[in-house]
Parts: C-alpha cells; sequence; structure tokens
C-alpha cells in the first residue's frame, strides 16, 4: 500500500492509534491462583474492558452534553401523540429488515405480521405514522440479523462498547453490517444520493429511544455502583431474552446446589439460588468446573 | 435501551394487585406472588412519600418474602466463599438495606398497573411464576417470578423483567466492584451503604 497520499498518511496516524488503544486496551488477566477474580474475568468476558470503559465514558459525555438535553426538548416539546407518531414511522421503515430476518429464522408466522403491518400502516396508516396493524392483532416485534445468528447458535463474543452506537459484541457488529445492506432505504440514500436519510433516521431513533427512558435510565444510574458492567450485564441479558423473543426455555432452569453453595464455615443450610435463565446455546463461555479454573485461564 | 426501562419495571413488579386465575394444582404459589405484590403496595403507598421511609417499608417485605441470604450468596459470586461467615451475615444486611433503598424510591412510579399470574411451573424443589404487568396502554411488561419451595414457605430468589435478572445484574456489578478492589468485599460494603438509605 502506498502511504504517500495525504489520505495515506491519515490513514496510517488512524491505524496506529487504533492499535495503540487496542494494545493498552487489554485488559490485564487475574492472578490465575485467584479463583474469585477468574471466575468475575470469565463470568464478564470482557477481556477489552479498559477500551471498553473509555469509550462508555466518551458515549456518557456524548449522551449528557447532547443526546440527553435534546431528547428533553423532545419529550416536553413535543405532544405524546407526535411522539408516538415518530416512533410509528421508524418502526415501519424497518419493516424490510425485520421481515427478511423473520424469513431467515423461518418465522413464518412473525413474518405475516411483520409484511401485513407494513401494508397497513404504510397505507391506512398514513407512511406509518399511525400504528392501525396493532388494532388488528398484529403486534410489533424487533428482530435484526444480530438476533438471526444467535438462533443459529452463533456466539456472542468478547464485549464490546461501540463509539456513539453503544454496547455489541461481534456477532452483533456483523447483524448490523448485514442489516444495513438489507435495507432498502440503504440503497435508496446511495442511489440517489440522499445518504443523510440515514443519518436523520438514526439520530431520530437515538432521541426517541432516550426520551422515553429518561427516568427508568436516570434511576437505574442512581442506583447502581457500577454503571459500566450493569449496563454491560443488561446488554447482554436483553440480547439473549430477543434471540428467545422472550420465549421461557423449555428446559427447567438449572439450579447450583452442590458443595459451592454451602458457606466456607458449613454449617448453615445450603441456599438454592437459581442461575435465573438458561443461558442460549452458544452464547455463553462454557462453564467453567471448579478445579478447572486456571486452566480455562 | 428498551432494556433499561424493563429493568425498571422491576420496582413496579413489586408493586401490582391482582385477579390472576392460577392453574389448579399451583394455587398457593401463584397467591404466593398475589401476597408479595399486594403487601409491597400496601406497605409502600402507606409509607411516608420519602424515600428513607419507602426502604424502611419495603424492608420488612425483604425479609418476610424474599431469599436475601440465598441472593445476597448470588451477587457475590465465588467472592461468597472467601469471606467469614460474620462477613457473610454483615454482607446479607448491607446488601438487603442497598436493594430496599433502591427499589423502595422506584415505587414512586407506581401507578397502579395490575399483575396477572399466567402460569406457574413447578420444578420441584423451585418454580417460576409466569406473571404479565399491565403498563395501561403499553402491551405490558413479562414478569418471571423465581421461587424457592423447598422450606416452610416459598421465598423470592429472584425477579425477571422482560428477561432481566434483578440477581444475575447484581451479580455482574458486584463482581465488577470487587475485581477492581481486588476482591475486598469490606470496600464493597462501604460503596453500597453509600447508597443506602438504611442503617
Amino acid at each position: 500500500m502506498n502511504f504517500d497520499g495525504k489520505y495515506g498518511r491519515v490513514l496510517l496516524a488512524a491505524g496506529s492509534l487504533a492499535a495503540a488503544v487496542l494494545i493498552s486496551g487489554c485488559a490485564s488477566k487475574p492472578d490465575p491462583n485467584d479463583e474469585a477474580a477468574v471466575e468475575a474475568y470469565n463470568e464478564a468476558n470482557d477481556p477489552l474492558e479498559p477500551m471498553n470503559r473509555y469509550f462508555f465514558e466518551i458515549n456518557h459525555l456524548l449522551d449528557e452534553t447532547i443526546l440527553k438535553p435534546f431528547a428533553g426538548y423532545y419529550h416536553t416539546a413535543l405532544p405524546q401523540f407526535a411522539q408516538d407518531g415518530i416512533r410509528n414511522a421508524l418502526r415501519n421503515l424497518h419493516s424490510p429488515t425485520i421481515l427478511a430476518n423473520d424469513m431467515f429464522q423461518g418465522s413464518l408466522g412473525r413474518a405475516g405480521d411483520t409484511a401485513g403491518r407494513f401494508l397497513i400502516n404504510s397505507t391506512i396508516g398514513i407512511g406509518g405514522l399511525i400504528d392501525v396493524a396493532d388494532s388488528f392483532g398484529m403486534k410489533y416485534h424487533d428482530e435484526d440479523f444480530g438476533q438471526t445468528l444467535g438462533v443459529y447458535k452463533v456466539g456472542e463474543g468478547p464485549y464490546l462498547m461501540l463509539p456513539v452506537l453503544g454496547p455489541s459484541n461481534p456477532r452483533d457488529v456483523t447483524g448490523r453490517i448485514v442489516d444495513y445492506a438489507l435495507d432498502p432505504l440503504t440503497w435508496v440514500g446511495y442511489i440517489y444520493n440522499v445518504g443523510w436519510i440515514n443519518t436523520v433516521r438514526g439520530g431520530l431513533e437515538g432521541l426517541d429511544t432516550r426520551a422515553r427512558n429518561m427516568q427508568a435510565i436516570e434511576e437505574l444510574q442512581k442506583g447502581s455502583v457500577d454503571f459500566y458492567a450493569t449496563i454491560r450485564s443488561l446488554y447482554r441479558q436483553h440480547r439473549n431474552d430477543a434471540i428467545r423473543n422472550g420465549e421461557d426455555p423449555d428446559e427447567v432452569i438449572g439450579s447450583i446446589t452442590n458443595e459451592d453453595n454451602i458457606p466456607a464455615d458449613g454449617t448453615a443450610a445450603a441456599t438454592v439460588v437459581l442461575q435465573p435463565t438458561a443461558k442460549v446455546p452458544g452464547t455463553d463461555p462454557a462453564p467453567t468446573a471448579p478445579g478447572q479454573v486456571s486452566e480455562a485461564n | 435501551m428498551q432494556n433499561r426501562r424493563a429493568f425498571l419495571a422491576a420496582a413496579t413488579a413489586f408493586a401490582v394487585a391482582t385477579t390472576g386465575v392460577p392453574a389448579m394444582a399451583s394455587v398457593d404459589l401463584s397467591s404466593f406472588v398475589n401476597e408479595v405484590a399486594d403487601a409491597s403496595i400496601t406497605q409502600l403507598s402507606s409509607a411516608d412519600p420519602t424515600d428513607p421511609a419507602r426502604a424502611a417499608a419495603l424492608k420488612p417485605i425483604l425479609l418476610k418474602y424474599f431469599d436475601m441470604p440465598g441472593l445476597a450468596k448470588h451477587v457475590l459470586g465465588a467472592y461468597w466463599k472467601k469471606i467469614n461467615p460474620d462477613q457473610q451475615q454483615e454482607f446479607v444486611a448491607t446488601f438487603t438495606n442497598y436493594i430496599a433503598s433502591v427499589y423502595g424510591q422506584r415505587f414512586k412510579q407506581y401507578k397502579g398497573q395490575k399483575l396477572e399470574v399466567k402460569r406457574v411451573r413447578d420444578e420441584g424443589a423451585t418454580a417460576t411464576v409466569f406473571t404479565a404487568v399491565a403498563n395501561g396502554d403499553d402491551a405490558g411488561s413479562r414478569v418471571d417470578w423465581q421461587l424457592r419451595t423447598d422450606g416452610p414457605a416459598p421465598l423470592v430468589t429472584d425477579i425477571r423483567v422482560e428477561g432481566l435478572s434483578l440477581a444475575d445484574t447484581h451479580r455482574q456489578e458486584f463482581t465488577s466492584v470487587l475485581a477492581q478492589h481486588g476482591g475486598d468485599v469490606t470496600a464493597l460494603m462501604g460503596i453500597l451503604k453509600s447508597k443506602s438509605l438504611l442503617n
């Protein structure tokens, strides 16, 4: 590659910066003899934690200075029906990608709902502003290619905090790229040279979501002792739930009732604590049996 | 983002009355969940509308209906075994105060939501009660109650709202703090106490 040009130098500089961030961004692995620290490290599945935390801080700053104030205006200035109309229209625009992913997952019933919603809401619903199909029993559901990969047992990979875009992982990044290519609006943007419509849409989506969750996020942040870890955990659980379409897994949830749960002194009765969700296969690191902990590291 | 809203609804999950139609074989577990919800609403709505009063009103409900020692053990992960029984006792107490403080505040948003039991799954020593909490115009939230049923009375071991587990989320959060503090549970308790409105 020729790095003589202006762009070449910029590219090189950007590349070195990214490499520097990556190298310094790797979390130092815990002492293999410290069983508790190893377990915490494995459960977190976040080898890039320092880098992720860095972007989390930047995103937080962007949120405080830009997104949150705008969302505040949006929330107070626009009447509820207008906010609902905007959300309905944004959801309607996603219908083609949702439909494609319904079909990829073989969910024909849900694909029918999505197609029906798109036809009804785009016409009777005035370009998607009114969710008419909902009252016909065709409820909105979300679907994306990250979930499709999850359905096909593709593991999530390590946690990632993306600049601006927020929490993710390699599987969901891949999903985003595929969804972007699947979305007719992407091509409308390219072909008619109106790429800004996708930027506006993305911005509006961020604004709408932020505005709707103003109080929830504030409460969550207030009660949390490590907001970064809270978001990491919630993101994963939410994605696993979305992959299952909210269905409870059929298998009875395994409880950890072994000696692990008996206190060190062995006097207290063993307490059954449920592992609350049966994990989606392939999305979690293999459980580490006691005794294999140091090997797993 | 939806996940955050759903997580918040964990608070309102406590706070619900019901006309649920329980399954015949599991009437007791279904009515147990209703009892927890009713008790929470009654106690929290009669409390002074201040955060400390709400926390104080929620605490006895946690102690009566929730497996607080089990939850405390779960949220510490492998760090639980590294502390002695006295510290374990202290952690259970600190954790209970923290939970009462954080979730008590969220009852501010209770607006008369109703809880409906959808299904009860008996799992032997444990059980799951699947409920839906209606949020007015919204579709409503799925709230699953994990219970242990091996004692004289059922106890709540976890609440999942839209698939988000209260126990797992706090576990991730606490073990992350502990990893940053070299496994010092006393440091974690200090942080929890600073968020707590109870002594």
